[in-house]
């Protein structure tokens, strides 16, 4: 299962790494990707973990750069799994990972005129519990954001 | 035909008539002011082949992800777009099963005070 078209095109270092770190483990780990011992090593403060519950996923880990970033932590929110949306929202990407098992990236290039841009990548993998189902869904995010000075380390 | 990823792709697609922009190769979504579809691409009714249309707009603005809904990132939106300079380019890429797949949108503003809405799909049989 080469991955090497997938982990090329994430543009983050940083984030080509969290996925690396998860994908080790599905190959060379003892098992599948365990939620309660996979580690987001140094993006642990840009990363989050969801739960997948009967009607979307909770929040059960917000980082605290992400809080930072958004003003709030979401830690406890639900997402409703209620939105008919194929692709672009975060239930898309969740829905993916627990349906199909695999990761998922994106990347958003905001550009607001004047040299005002956000640039957010961002990579939700499955993370499965003892019975191997998939139980959570774990990610990460990287933000550069040109009205906030080096954002991508701050957020 | 058009170039996907143009700088000023919305004006591009502004000076074609509506069968030359059914004719590109990718989806195109127009959306008013107050969001609602004002237009819809003969290729996108065929390359989407499900029914989100009324909400694909919402999608960007608000729902891209939690960590982008924030008073001053949705202000920095709603600015650009009545400017009339808002340009966002999303990709999104899956592994395994869509190993390699990317689908790429591009939002513009339209020159009305509303968006065009620019999806490019991989082919099935890649």
């Amino acid at each position: 299962m080469e991955s090497s078209n997938f982990a090329d095109r994430i543009k983050s270092p940083a984030l080509r790494a969290f996925y690396r770190r998860w994908r080790n483990v599905l190959i060379d780990g003892d098992g599948l990707p365990n939620v309660a011992v996979f580690d987001p090593g140094d993006l642990a403060p840009m990363s989050f973990t969801a739960a997948v519950e009967p009607h979307g996923f909770r929040f059960v880990f917000f980082g605290d750069r992400l809080a930072a970033w958004l003003g709030e932590s979401l830690e406890g929110r639900l997402v409703q799994d209620d939105a008919p949306e194929r692709f672009g929202s975060l239930k898309a990407a969740y829905r993916s990972c627990v349906e199909q098992q695999v990761p998922a990236y994106e990347s958003v290039h905001f550009d607001f005129g004047g040299g005002d841009t956000v640039s957010v990548e961002r990579i939700v993998v499955p993370l499965f519990d003892a019975s191997q189902g998939v139980s959570h869904v774990g990610g990460a995010v990287m933000i550069e954001d040109t009205d906030v000075v080096g954002s991508d380390a701050a957020v | 035909m058009l170039q996907f990823d143009a700088s000023d792709l919305a004006k591009q697609v502004e000076a074609l008539g509506e069968a030359e922009i059914d004719a590109q190769p990718f989806g195109a979504i127009r959306l008013d002011d107050k969001g609602a579809v004002t237009f819809f691409s003969k290729a996108e009714r065929e390359l989407s082949g499900y029914g989100a249309r009324p909400t694909v707009g919402k999608i960007f603005f608000t729902d891209i992800a939690p960590c982008m809904a924030n008073e001053g990132f949705r202000g920095r939106i709603e600015a650009a777009r009545a400017r009339g300079t808002l340009d966002i380019a999303f990709s999104w890429i899956g592994d395994f099963a869509d190993r390699g797949r990317e689908m790429l949108v591009r939002i513009q503003s339209a020159s009305d005070g509303g968006v065009w809405i620019f999806m490019q799909r991989p082919a099935r049989d890649q």
